[in-house]
This record gives C-alpha cells, structure tokens and sequence, in this order.
C-alpha cells in the first residue's frame, strides 16, 4: 500500500481555519444532525482537529511537594492535521495553500499513524 | 467429419495422385473439419456440464436452500460469493470488501502477542487470554494517544527528583519482545513510585479520557500498580488494581477528575493490563502518572505502605478518547486514522430493491459512539439502516424498533433481518422475532454498504451472510443460537 502523506496546517483562528477548509471542500454536513462536519472523502483524506497546543516556556517551577515541572503556555494558532492518499496530495497542498504549514514541522506535537 | 485422403503422386504423369498444392488443400479441410468437430463436441460437452451444474445447485439448493449471495467468515478468515452462473465461489477479501485503513494498527494474534497490523490490511483480531479469534476489527472512529513516550519510560518524569527511575527494554511486554520498561523506586525511607508522562495537553471539567497501561509484576514487594493524571501543581487522581487481593480503588487530590474501572486483565504470566476511565473535573493542563505500591490507590501515596524500594514493569501506555487498540507513540502524540470497510461486488442496490433478501450479522465486543442510534451496517445516508443499535436494541432498518432483544454492548451476539419487500423482520441473540411493514426506505436504490457508517460505533466483524431470499422464522432461531446457515 501507499503511504499515506501528512499536512499539518495552522490559522490564526478557528474562523480563518474553516474558511479554509470550506474552500478545499472539506466542510461539509452531517446528513442525519444537519451539524457542520470537517472532513472529505475518506478513501481520500483525513482531517483532525487539533486540540489547544502547548508548549514549554522554558522555565522551570517548583510546586509545593518539590517537583520540578516546566512552565506552560498555549501555542498561539489553530491547528488541523490532514492525512490526504499520495494520489491527492498535490491537489490538496494547493487548495489549503494558506493554512499550510511549509515546510512541515520536524517535531510536531501531534501526528498521524501511518 | 470426412477425411480428405492424400494420394501423391508423380505429376503430371502419375495416376490419381495429389500435387502438392491439392495435398496441402486437403491437409487444410482436413485440420478445418477437425477444429469444428472440436469445437463442436466442447459445446456439447459445455452445455452438458451447465446443465449438470445446474442440476447439482438445484440439488443443493433443494437440500439447504438457496446459495448465500455472499459469505464471510472474518474469523477463520474465508470469503465467497455467488457468481453470475449461480456458484457459489471462494474469494478474497479484497473481492467483496474495500477497506480504507491509512494508519497500522495493534491487535492480538493467536499466540497473545500484541502485532502490527500495517496501515492498509484487516486487522484480525483475537482475545489475548483465549487466543479465539474475534474477527475483522474496524476501528471507524480515528483516536489519539496524548501519552508520549508511551513505550520508552525513561523519558518520563520520576516525580519527585531522584525517587524513581527507568530502564527501558529489560522486561518482556504485550508484543513478546523484551520491550516493558522497569521502574525502579531508589532504597530510601517512604517513597512513592510514581512517573509523570511528558504528555502535557489542557483538558476542561467534562472531558473523559481512558487510560491504560500494561504492567508485570517483578519484585513480591509490589503488589498494586496505578494509573492515572496529574497536573504540574500535585493535583492528582488515580486507580489502583491490587493484584494480590484483586481490589481495584481510586483516590484523588485536588479535584482532578473521576476515576472508574473499565478492565482488568491478566494477559500471561505476571503481565496484566490495567484500564481505567477518567473524567476530567478540572480545567488545567494533565499529564498522566502511573504508581506502583502496596495496597490501595490512597495507601500507595499516603500511609504506611509507601515502599522502601520496588520494581515493576510497565509501559504500552495509552491516554485514548475511547479504549479502542493500542496506539504506539515517541515524541508526539500519535492519531489513527479511522477505518473505512464498504462492501463491493455485491448488488446492493438489488437487495433493497423489494424481493425477498436476509442478512445475519455475527458482531463482537461492539463500541458505540454516543447514546443516539449507531449504524453497525448501513449507506452513509440518513435514514437507511440496514442494522443498527439503539437504546440498549439491534434494530433494523429506520425508526420502528423491531427488535425486543437487549444486547450488552461489548457481547458477541448474532442478529438476522429479513424482508419480502413489504414486512421485515428482525431477530437477535436472546430476543424474539419481532415484525412490522416497512415504510419505503427499502427500495431507495443504495450504492454501497458500510460498517459502521458515519463513523458512529466500532467492533469485530465475525460473520456477514447476505441471501436472496426470505428467511424462516425456525431459520432466524437457529443463527442466533449460533447455528449454521
């Protein structure tokens, strides 16, 4: 099997995120709730939202049993990971061209199995 | 046939003979005739096997009813389906299934080893402790494990400094392979032996995570492993399993959730799995911990059963949204993709189309997503449900609960439904035969079927039988009393 190929994307918020999503034609409606779905063709491509990121401040603190733990802060953005079939990559990279994070990030947070 | 003889002579001067032109000629009506009288007898013969063949299904068919139109046996696993001619043929899987699995996937095979499935193949699946096979596992719900460093402990945090520490690699895990980390809680007076995950993700008041972790018990001073989150300011809560008493117990400090047990398992030996369900009370950033001791959840952080000293394997830890398999994780949290399974090379269209049809369904250890209807199989459009579950009920097709069997979800139970194009009927493991007259939907002209459609429920697909005819009530018994068919 073909391995499937990973896109991280990142918007400055979850309205500009769906804005973008909705012109590559991954948001769509659920046909029984009528909710708003993200997501496409599943033979095709997959779509995680990502929850709220964090990521170490580089300082240490100190809590009141003694452990040392690091200092948190949320990572500024909102972030979606897309898993898309090497047969639609291209097609895909350019429809979310202004979310995409490129070059992909070599430490992410989250990703998929693959 | 007539055979042209060949006579050569001397020509021009010998009697009756055959030039070579003429002699050639004849060779060719000769090897003529002979391919039509070939062909001929190979249709005579041909036809004669249809019609035995015929003659055979219409035997069969007399003795055990009509071919199935499609059969599988996920757990065994073999595949057929009835062609054109009316044979009933073996196939392969990826004959009447298309499955779209882009992540691997861990599974149990036959030996109780925990394996890699590669993104792509079935998984079959079988219980760790039995080895009986469960069947296809389809997972169409994607998941995540924030667990990081899920399998290589040692780069966890060892709670307060110097308390604890690990190895990595020194005891044999759920894979076989030595693969478990040991933890070692330091000599010195009244420790606690937990670790921190470096899993650092916000979780609000309501969210539930489940967590689990494998654990073999190496040293007779640790009898009580734990599980569960921590927040960077010492607010903790966890469930313990008591291996020597077989208790499980929970404890929390600051709020941070609810901790409920969702299984316990000896897998082999001294390996045991612990899962447990936990519900975040609290808004802050969780990672998890696991804790090793004497006792119960509260005497293994305070009291006077904290250990001196201890061992314990552990590792396979998972913080999933639902206790679907294992996901592996290093630096990151690690997603699985969801499993898409439709059925191909089958005339669904056909068999909704208002003859008489019947599919039985073999399911086991069925997850469903949320308390609404879960399609188990079913089109990705609303309102056409095949088979479906409902309020504690298999039901089939929409609205109209035909069914008066309750299934416990995580059961293996068998559910036959069945329809002549105006009255369907519905029966399940431990029910009665329940009917009522269809409303239409039935003849809505499908594409494909799909488990569990719209993602709603996963579990192991054992056995699927589709026929072209009605069934009998006695019929519908004995599947679900786990007769043959």
């Amino acid at each position: 099997m073909t391995q499937w190929q990973p896109i991280y994307l990142r918007a400055p918020d979850e309205a500009a995120m769906m804005q973008a999503l909705d012109a590559a034609g991954l948001v769509g409606e659920d046909p029984e709730t009528g909710d708003e779905t993200v997501g496409g063709d599943p033979f095709r491509i997959r779509v995680t939202v990502l929850p709220k990121l964090h990521e170490a401040t580089g300082e240490t603190l100190v809590d009141g049993e003694g452990n040392e733990y690091p200092e948190m802060a949320p990572v500024p953005g909102y972030h979606v990971n897309v898993l898309v079939h090497p047969d639609h990559e291209d097609q895909y990279r350019s429809a979310l061209s202004e979310v995409l994070i490129d070059p992909a990030p070599e430490t992410p947070m989250f990703e998929w199995a693959r | 046939m007539n055979i042209e003889d060949i006579n050569l002579g001397d020509p021009p001067t010998g009697a009756g003979g055959d030039t070579m032109r003429t002699a050639f000629g004849k060779t060719n009506q000769n090897f003529g005739a002979a391919k039509q009288a070939l062909e001929d007898e190979v249709q005579t013969r041909e036809q004669r096997l249809e019609t035995q063949r015929d003659q055979l299904i219409a035997l069969i068919e007399s003795v055990n009813g009509p071919l199935p139109a499609l059969r599988a046996d996920f757990k065994v696993p073999s595949f057929g389906s009835k062609n054109a001619a009316g044979l009933f043929l073996p196939c392969d899987y990826s004959d009447l299934f298309t499955l779209s699995a882009p992540s691997p996937k861990w599974v149990w095979n036959a030996q109780g080893q925990l394996v890699e499935i590669p993104a792509g193949q079935p998984a079959w699946d079988h219980d760790p402790v039995t080895g009986e096979p469960l069947g296809q596992r389809i997972e169409s719900v994607e998941d995540t494990n924030t667990a990081v460093w899920s399998q290589l402990l040692s780069n966890w945090n060892t709670g307060q400094p110097g308390y604890s520490q690990a190895e990595d690699n020194v005891i044999q895990g759920p894979d076989g392979n030595i693969s478990l980390s040991r933890i070692e809680l330091l000599p010195a007076a009244d420790r606690r032996g937990y670790m921190d995950g470096n899993s650092l993700n916000s979780y609000v008041s309501g969210d539930v995570r489940y967590l689990s972790a494998f654990f073999s018990l190496e040293d007779p001073t640790v009898t009580t492993f734990a599980i569960g989150m921590r927040n960077a300011s010492g607010r903790f809560c966890w469930g313990a399993y008591n291996v020597l008493t077989g208790d499980f117990s929970t404890t929390s400090f600051g709020s941070a959730g609810n901790i409920e047990l969702v299984s316990e398992q000896n897998i082999w030996g001294s390996l045991f799995k612990l899962t447990v369900k936990w519900t975040c009370t609290l808004e802050t950033v969780f990672r998890p911990c696991i804790n090793m001791g004497v006792g119960t959840a509260d005497e293994i952080y305070n009291g006077a059963n904290l250990l001196q000293s201890g061992t314990i394997g552990a590792g396979f830890v998972s913080v999933q949204e639902s206790a679907s398999s294992y996901i592996p994780t290093s630096g990151s949290a690690v997603t699985r993709a969801a499993d898409v399974a439709t059925i191909e090379n089958v005339d669904t269209a056909e068999w909704f189309s208002g003859d008489a049809k019947a599919l039985l369904l073999e399911i086991n250890r069925l997850t469903v997503a949320g308390a609404g209807s879960t399609r188990i199989i079913g089109p990705p459009s609303p309102s056409i449900r095949p088979i479906y579950y409902a309020d504690g009920q298999i039901r089939c097709f929409d609205g109209s609960a035909v069914s008066a069997s309750n299934v416990t979800i995580g059961d293996t139970f068998r559910v036959a439904v069945t329809w002549d194009g105006s009255t369907k009927k519905i029966i399940g493991t431990g029910g009665d035969v329940g009917s009522s007259v269809h409303n239409g939907n039935l003849n809505t002209a499908l594409t494909e079927l799909e488990f569990f459609a719209l993602r709603e429920g996963q579990g192991h697909i054992s056995q699927l039988i589709a026929k072209k005819r009605l069934l009998t009530d006695a019929e519908m018994q004995t599947w679900i009393n786990g007769g043959a068919l």
